[in-house]
């Protein structure tokens, strides 16, 4: 088997995804209806094919490898192509990805049986999909950000896949506001890193020394900041938990698998950018310890399972983002790769945790014995009194954004209108 | 005129299309500043073609004006209560950013740029035509405005609405993304000041765009609504948008 088999694997996993999208939207546009064991046998098709060249590549394929499917366009000095490279960090992701996808399309077939937005779903899905190829394999910063904004606009649309219920419209807005600006951090990299090597190409760092040390430093900072919206981390750590108005497979598929993985994914895709300057690594390991402790303790106070795992998953990335400041980037990896495993069963078993307690009787007795086994159990008891309140507040971090973001804007657009 | 000829080659056949909506056949104040939004772009920009010896700082200065005013009227879209007079201050804001841009750039660009804002007039234009359909349609059966929950009565209008808003407001390959990626590009090594106010006009517009969406389609429906009133769009509609896309946004992605 030689490079061009290999590439041509990996060119088939986009295309095959590309062309899932195109079908799919097109039935939507044109209103055909596609019955439901058309859409989910093929998206589970789909995946397989993501599974199967994913594990073949991982395995056999001299990585790392790029390839160039077709020249996008060009206008003066600018040159769009759409280009893959493929490194085994990535070419793993995709195939565990792949698999995730597969086994939400079997649980969402049945989940979501006779629903009006069946179709919706399958649709908002397959362009995640295609998304997650897109940041994983893009060569360059421009298809990466096309794909990140792939990802994010199917993950805002899945908030609100249920019409009729207004909070899930309102929790969905939010999460867009939160996405669009850790989106501007990661807009104003890719730009920096343009200006400073001349592409954005993700498979080398030309110069990271010199005269324009300090821009490259800048660079890694907003790579970081905007790697941390999609990840649920400090200071966007008040949308995840809101995000879980959606149907149960997209939470497990985005906030407990896929999408708050894409945050650490990107840093380890730039690491060469960042890691070299150890201020970087310090803020990296500052954010996730304060989101792991913060998010540990309101967890702990929140009464709905979903919730409680949202923020179980803004914790575990936490830790994960410490894991990839201190440079173990493959413990991050399989850490990351078990923790989305973990987080899509336990989502998507959510509904029926009462019935597992009842019918599992080990998991019942380790339920009751771990619930008053917590860390914070060895701290004083006073602390641990002035501390609760504060944790079931969520620390005050939605007074802290609705003061100093929501509230300066609508109060300047209330101004324009005219209203006092 | 030449160089325009993109902006007018996708705006013009959107908007006659949707004269087939007689909602806005009723109200020609929309189409007139549809029609006119395009054709200030246009001479603004051929103004300052034409003016060669205007120095760098009153470029600086236009450009800067323009992208202070665009974050403006995308800030006060986001409290108006009505939905199509929203519309048109997202798209508005949005036209005066690519002019900015437009003053900045490379005469190369200039084709990107008017096959963007034709993009986004266009798409505009499919996402007021409907809003303004499904407002007579709530006027004429229910005597009332639409409050919300509309997309259980009008799911194939609210899908398509929602697309347009997207590609003319958030989704990437649209116009956005152009502006974010292509543009910024350029108006970054023009003035930081203006690469800010981009930013801020690109994600204040989306967000704005979106929340329209889910104020006027999702919410609490009124389940007891006659069945009669669904009257949507048949799949000409979608033929339509399919049109505009091939014929309009393609060869617009597929610049050489």
């Amino acid at each position: 088997m030689n490079a061009e088999f290999f590439a041509l694997l990996v060119k088939s996993q986009v295309i095959v995804s590309i062309a899932w999208v195109s079908l799919i939207g097109l039935c939507a546009t044109l209103q055909i209806s596609l019955k439901e064991k058309v859409l989910r046998t093929g998206m589970f098709f789909v995946s397989w094919i993501g599974v199967i060249a994913g594990i073949i590549i991982c395995l056999f394929a001299p990585l790392p490898l790029v390839v160039d499917i077709l020249p996008w366009f060009s206008i003066a000095e600018y040159h769009y192509s759409i280009s893959l490279y493929v490194t085994p960090m990535t070419a793993w992701f995709i195939t565990l990805a792949s698999f995730l996808f597969a086994g939400i399309a079997t649980f969402s077939g049945t989940y979501l049986h006779r629903d009006s937005g069946y179709l919706r779903f399958f649709l908002l899905t397959a362009f995640a999909q295609l998304g997650v190829y897109f940041v994983s394999f893009s060569k360059s910063g421009d298809l990466l950000f096309f794909g990140w904004e792939l990802v994010g606009l199917s993950s805002v649309l899945l908030i609100g896949y249920f019409q009729n219920h207004e909070n899930a419209a309102r929790q969905s807005v939010k999460a867009m506001v939160s996405y669009r600006i850790a989106d501007a951090f990661l807009i104003v990299a890719m730009l920096m890193w343009h200006g400073l090597q001349g592409d954005a190409d993700l498979s080398q760092v030309k110069a990271l020394s010199g005269d324009k040390e300090l821009l490259w430093q800048f660079t890694g900072l907003c790579l970081i900041l905007g790697s941390l919206g999609k990840a649920g981390q400090f200071p966007f750590v008040t949308w995840l938990p809101r995000a879980m108005e959606g149907p149960t497979p997209s939470s497990a598929l985005f906030y407990g698998a896929i999408s708050v993985h894409l945050g650490p994914l990107l840093l380890l895709r730039t690491y060469d950018v960042w890691f070299s300057y150890p201020w970087l690594r310090v803020v990296l390991f500052c954010i996730g310890g304060i989101t792991s402790i913060e998010t540990t303790l309101v967890g702990r106070t929140r009464a709905n399972v979903k919730g409680q795992l949202a923020y179980a998953v803004m914790g575990q990335i936490g830790l994960i983002l410490m894991e990839i400041a201190f440079g173990f980037w493959k413990l991050a990896l399989i850490h990351l790769s078990g923790h989305a495993l973990l987080r899509t069963w336990q989502y998507l078993r959510a509904s029926a945790f009462i019935q597992d307690l009842n019918e599992n009787k080990e998991l019942y007795l380790w339920f009751k014995s771990a619930r008053f086994n917590y860390i914070e159990s060895f701290l004083p008891r006073s602390f641990e009194r002035w501390l609760y309140p504060h944790a079931v507040q969520g620390f005050h971090w939605r007074q802290v954004e609705l003061l100093f973001v929501v509230k300066p804007v609508f109060w300047l657009a209330n101004l324009l209108k005219g209203k006092k | 005129m030449k160089l325009y000829h993109d902006t007018l080659y996708c705006v013009f056949p959107s908007i006659l299309s949707l004269l087939f909506l007689p909602a806005l056949r009723r109200r020609p104040k929309l189409i007139a500043i549809l029609l006119l939004l395009p054709l200030s772009y246009v001479a603004l920009c051929t103004f300052v073609h034409l003016n060669e010896n205007l120095d760098h700082n009153s470029i600086k200065f236009l450009c800067l004006s323009l992208l202070g005013l665009a974050v403006l009227l995308c800030i006060r879209s986001l409290e108006l209560v009505d939905s199509i007079s929203r519309v048109i201050h997202i798209v508005s804001s949005l036209v005066l950013l690519v002019a900015a841009c437009s003053l900045t750039m490379l005469i190369e660009m200039n084709a990107l740029l008017n096959a963007a804002v034709g993009l986004l007039i266009g798409t505009a234009s499919i996402a007021i035509g409907l809003m303004a359909d499904i407002e007579l349609q709530w006027k004429q059966k229910l005597d009332i405005h639409s409050g919300g929950g509309a997309a259980y009565l009008f799911p194939r209008h609210s899908g398509i609405i929602l697309c347009a808003l997207m590609l003319f407001g958030s989704i990437p390959g649209s116009l956005l993304f152009l502006i974010e990626d292509v543009m910024l590009h350029e108006i970054s090594e023009f003035s930081v000041a203006g690469c800010v106010l981009v930013l801020m006009v690109t994600g204040i517009a989306s967000v704005s765009a979106y929340r329209l969406f889910t104020q006027n389609f999702c919410g609490r429906t009124l389940y007891d609504l006659p069945v009669a009133l669904r009257r949507d769009p048949s799949r000409w509609l979608g033929i339509l948008i399919l049109l505009f896309i091939v014929v309009g946004l393609t060869p617009a992605l597929f610049l050489k």
